[in-house]
């Protein structure tokens, strides 16, 4: 028995018009693309104004530039290589410190640990080191401030106060002739885990390049 | 029948927007049920709530503050607050102070120069200094709150509100100090 011929692509369209017609009278056309409208609207969101996308673009920001990341508006100011910070830091053989002093600002309306400022910078920098001295992905970083020479603990609202961030790094690498640092911006919101209102979704927001003195 | 089957879906889509707008305007739920228990007091007043009694006896600012092994300078100022913490139940630590300004800037939390009233054993009063570092702008109508617990900004649980009750005049004269503190340990108060 021969094969039916095939159908062509527009006597197809015209035989399923021919089939759905029967039930897609204006009426029930109405009730489906409101049903289809309140479905797209249910998934982007609902009735909520839409949020501006944040911007993506990582800018590169230098000395005495001011970059917002989060609640800290931060303005680098130099960047130093040396091997201790007098009594604070000791020397340690085999150790370099790398300090960036900075103008920090907590612009935020709660007080923010100075360990959210700690993940808001990380520098590209080679064999750096943990607390026992050794070379370490997970390294030793602190922050003083200038005004006392304490670590700095919580930090204010619209306190603006000089701090230095120093990293440890091994003296078996050269040290850097410029210190090139991500800055990670923040957003305050309520976290799905528990509920409690945190610094979430880091996010690269500027890289910040500062030229390095070395001091002996 | 075919216009009354419009009218109906017309009628159902715009009570769904109405619906919407009006839950809207209506407080977000879950705020509302995050809000603390307030307990209002002034300086000198003992005050209650779930883990113990706080008694703010008196209220001072300083430029410098200093403990055994710490010396804190600001660019701010720093508030000490000598206050009685007794706690019920269990031995608790009080949390605070938060010095809260009228604009909603908060401070408080773990200080460059650390004071505690964190030993405290069940019902034995102890007499504690604890500083915080504020800017000087927000001192006028701020008040010192104490949270039954630390949990974020946002917590359904007890808190003293101590009101010091300072006005502007009073806010310009403790921005200006240039005084020393030297913060006592905490000791169990006769």
């Amino acid at each position: 028995m021969p094969a039916p011929p095939e159908e062509s692509r527009p006597s197809r369209l015209v035989t399923a018009w021919t089939v759905l017609k029967d039930v897609l009278d204006p009426t029930t056309l109405v009730v489906l693309v409101t049903a289809l409208v309140l479905l797209l609207v249910g998934l982007f969101g609902g009735w909520r104004s839409a949020t501006a996308a944040a911007s993506t673009e990582v800018r590169t920001v230098r000395a005495g530039q001011t970059v917002q990341a989060g609640p800290w508006r931060i303005a680098a100011r130099k960047a130093h290589a040396l091997p201790s910070l007098g009594t604070l830091v000791p020397a340690r053989p085999g150790q370099r410190l790398i300090a960036l002093s900075m103008t920090v600002t907590n612009t935020s309306k709660l007080p923010v640990h100075a360990a959210l400022l700690k993940q808001t910078l990380t520098p590209t920098l080679k064999d750096q080191l943990d607390w026992s001295g050794k070379v370490s992905k997970v390294p030793r970083v602190d922050v003083y401030r200038a005004v006392d020479d304490t670590a700095a603990a919580t930090i204010g609202p619209s306190m603006p106060a000089t701090y230095v961030i120093v990293w440890f790094q091994s003296t078996s690498q050269p040290a850097p002739s410029t210190l090139e640092v991500d800055v990670t911006g923040w957003t305050y919101r309520r976290s799905s885990l528990d509920g409690s209102r945190q610094w979430l979704d880091p996010t690269v927001t500027a890289h910040l390049s500062v030229p390095v003195e070395e001091a002996r | 029948m075919r216009t009354r089957r419009l009218s109906l879906i017309v009628v159902i889509v715009a009570a769904l927007a109405l619906g919407s707008w009006v839950n809207s305007l209506l407080p977000d739920a879950t705020a509302i049920a995050d809000r603390p228990y307030v307990r209002h007091g002034t300086i000198g007043q003992r005050v209650s709530m779930r883990t113990g009694d706080v008694t703010v006896t008196r209220v001072r600012t300083a430029h410098i503050v200093t403990t055994a092994l710490q010396k804190g300078s600001t660019t701010g100022v720093w508030v000490v607050v000598d206050l009685t913490w007794t706690a019920h139940h269990e031995p608790s630590p009080l949390y605070g102070p938060y010095l809260v300004a009228t604009d909603g800037r908060t401070y408080g939390g773990q200080q460059s120069v650390s004071s505690t009233c964190s030993l405290v054993q069940t019902e034995v009063p102890m007499r504690c200094q604890l500083a915080v570092e504020v800017a000087k702008d927000a001192l006028a109508g701020a008040v010192l709150r104490f949270p039954a617990q630390l949990a974020g900004d946002e917590t359904a649980d007890d808190v003293v509100e101590i009101d010091p009750r300072w006005s502007a005049q009073d806010a310009a004269s403790l921005a200006s100090t240039s005084s020393t503190i030297a913060l006592r340990q905490a000791e169990a108060a006769s």
